[in-house]
């Protein structure tokens, strides 16, 4: 329940400060959009002892009308229940399953960055391998299998739904601008031009730590900006034929204005050499639910 | 124009490493045909042909096409040939219960007499005055096929066969090392190690000193005088350079488009053994499945992919079309190596 409380003085905190949004991108409380689901967050360890974070399935309010173009149109859409990382992927875990660790800022316990697409996903299957389970993605064309038990990269609807945490402002955490968004996200503003270890800043609602902020976290979807235009409802999952993948979330070397829950980004997924890519860009994982996870989650929604 | 707007673009010139763009009349493709015709030297280059890589040999127009090496279930792949003409190290890629394993191995420039001189080891190159080699190891005990999987560097010493460690403990995830022609640098892509994103790299050789060459893009290749330095600027561009070397200090200079290609990859450029040549590898961007024994999904300028590519000729100095080398698309012809012919030299 603290972390919900924390929720409410960050959505406190957005109205307060919406007279310093107004020359950025100035977001407000949509109230036609229903309620977030309320429920506690239910943390599991994984096999290779890394801490996931189980999210109920839900309805949000994805994107935003005063963001962006590719932001809009504000539509409701309806997610199945995952497991999410609680915190980026490390480069300790990369080293784990001996894969090779792209960074700059070398340290066990800061995010992997300047990955390309493919990579994460090829980590995906690393770690599922790893743990048991069934691979999500064949390495060829990097098809994704969602009813496969391993890890994949989180669709943009499930990405958005785990940084909301529940909140139905547009900019969520965001808006809580001047210190508040140094307690929560690794920025421009705080950031010391590198990554911080993971974990370091404040969790969102659900318990996950950095979803705005240290790096900007690939995920499943290709990018399309006009994808809200014709996004289905449930469980929207971009497959269109760019090359260019999805990022969200804004990294250690974003302004305030990409620190954003809406905010979309698309960059090439890395069918090219090694040599040009971020040292922005990282990545968590997810997978569905296992047999006996929805069982936890109900416990935890009856309390 | 403003004082301000003037001081604005001084600055960007001088922060912005021109690229000379060639504006001199160009040389034909049938003028270089004839020029490679008479150009004595040959080219060493990668070839997959039935089911396995081989290293094979042309001469520098492309005719006299034959195997170096011949060998069913071995994979003889990134030919590095010592300035004096006389040998060739390169990688050999076996697999036993289907593991994967990459080492490095040296022959006779005629093929002969092969012996493995680095286990689980990469990117081999040879000192200016061909008594050693010098590469990198493996990262993990796993193999990976991304090129900058490395950790440490290493000489191997050709008349003792002693191998050594270089001074730099902290040397990591380098790719496509070239030794300078003065002896006392190596020239390196570095990805994600040394505290570098991604840089082309200095390394003294008997020291502990890195130099940033602030040239962006991969795969340095040094001219056989030491002088010059060519690399892949991007995936599309090809560029050389001035290369400006003392015991203490490394910088480029001068910086010129030797090709350029907008549909195309180029990479692997190598200077000729008088530095008026370069070749390279071209062909399609993009991931490619693993297609053949000894193969991987990967894009295809990283060793052990086979593309549908093919070796090119060029002026060094950028001047007039290129030449193609290399005509069969589907023996997937990279990492072209120039054989300075003994007689000749």
């Amino acid at each position: 329940m603290a972390s919900l409380k924390i929720s409410k003085v960050v959505a406190v905190f957005v109205v307060l400060n919406a007279a310093f949004w107004m020359g950025c991108v100035t977001e407000t409380v949509d109230n036609s959009i229903a309620d977030a689901p309320k429920l506690d967050s239910v943390e599991v360890v994984s096999k290779s002892d890394v801490a996931l974070v189980l999210i109920p399935a839900g309805e949000f309010p994805m994107g935003s009308d005063k963001g962006r173009p590719d932001e809009a149109p504000v539509h409701t859409v309806r997610v199945g229940a995952f497991a999410i990382d609680k915190f980026e992927v490390t480069q300790g875990q990369f080293a784990a399953v001996e894969m090779p660790d792209p960074s700059q800022f070398k340290n066990a316990d800061r995010p992997v960055e300047q990955i390309r697409w493919i990579n994460a996903a090829e980590f995906c299957n690393a770690r599922s391998l790893a743990e048991g389970l069934e691979p999500c993605y064949e390495e060829v064309e990097f098809k994704c299998d969602f009813e496969a038990s391993g890890y994949r990269l989180p669709t943009e609807a499930e990405w958005e739904y785990a940084a909301r945490a529940g909140s139905r402002e547009d900019a969520a955490l965001a808006a809580a601008t001047g210190t508040k968004v140094g307690s929560y996200a690794c920025y421009a503003g705080n950031s010391n031009q590198k990554t911080d270890p993971v974990g370091k800043k404040k969790p969102n609602a659900w318990g996950l730590h950095d979803m705005l902020g240290n790096v900007s976290e690939w995920c499943q979807d290709v990018y399309d900006p006009a994808f809200y235009q014709s996004s289905p409802a449930e469980n929207p999952r971009g497959e269109g034929e760019s090359e260019k993948r999805v990022i969200r979330g804004g990294s250690w070397k974003s302004s305030t204005d990409d620190l954003r829950v809406t905010s979309r980004l698309g960059r090439t997924a890395g069918f090219s050499d090694a040599c040009f890519t971020g040292n922005t860009l990282g990545f968590r994982c997810v997978r569905k639910l296992k047999e006996e996870e929805p069982k936890k989650l109900d416990a935890a929604n009856t309390k | 124009m403003t004082y301000r707007s003037l001081l604005n673009l001084s600055l960007s010139l001088s922060m912005v490493v021109p690229i000379l763009t060639v504006l001199t009349p160009a040389v034909s493709g049938e003028d270089l045909q004839q020029q490679l015709k008479q150009y004595p030297h040959k080219v060493v280059f990668e070839s997959y042909d039935e089911d396995n890589w081989e290293l094979c040999v042309m001469n520098a127009d492309g005719t006299g096409r034959k195997k170096l090496t011949n060998t069913k279930d071995f994979h003889e792949l990134y030919p590095q040939v010592s300035p004096d003409g006389t040998k060739i190290c390169f990688l050999g890629d076996t697999y036993k219960d289907g593991v994967a394993n990459r080492s490095v191995y040296l022959m006779n420039a005629d093929g002969s007499d092969r012996i493995k001189i680095a286990d689980s080891s990469r990117q081999p190159c040879w000192s200016p005055d061909s008594s050693k080699i010098a590469f990198v190891k493996q990262e993990f005990s796993k193999f990976n096929i991304a090129d900058y999987v490395s950790k440490g560097m290493y000489f191997y010493d050709v008349k003792s066969k002693q191998t050594s460690a270089h001074p730099n403990s902290k040397i990591h995830h380098l790719y496509n090392l070239t030794w300078a022609a003065d002896g006392n640098w190596i020239l390196s892509t570095v990805h994600g190690g040394m505290g570098f994103g991604h840089a082309i790299i200095a390394i003294e050789v008997a020291g502990d000193k890195v130099i940033d060459l602030k040239m962006s893009g991969c795969r340095p290749c040094t001219s056989p005088d030491g002088k010059q330095v060519t690399w892949s600027r991007n995936d599309h561009t090809v560029c050389a350079a001035d290369l400006i070397l003392t015991p203490t200090s490394a910088r480029v200079d001068n910086i010129r488009v030797v090709a350029q290609s907008k549909k195309q990859h180029l990479y692997h450029p190598d200077f000729s053994p008088t530095g008026e040549f370069i070749t390279y590898s071209s062909g399609p961007g993009g991931r490619v499945a693993a297609n053949g024994p000894g193969t991987y999904t990967q894009v295809a300028e990283m060793i052990g992919v086979r593309g549908p590519w093919n070796i090119y000729a060029k002026q060094a100095d950028g001047k007039g079309e290129a030449v193609r080398l290399t005509q069969d698309e589907k023996l997937a012809n990279k990492e072209s190596e120039w054989l300075p012919l003994k007689s000749q030299k």
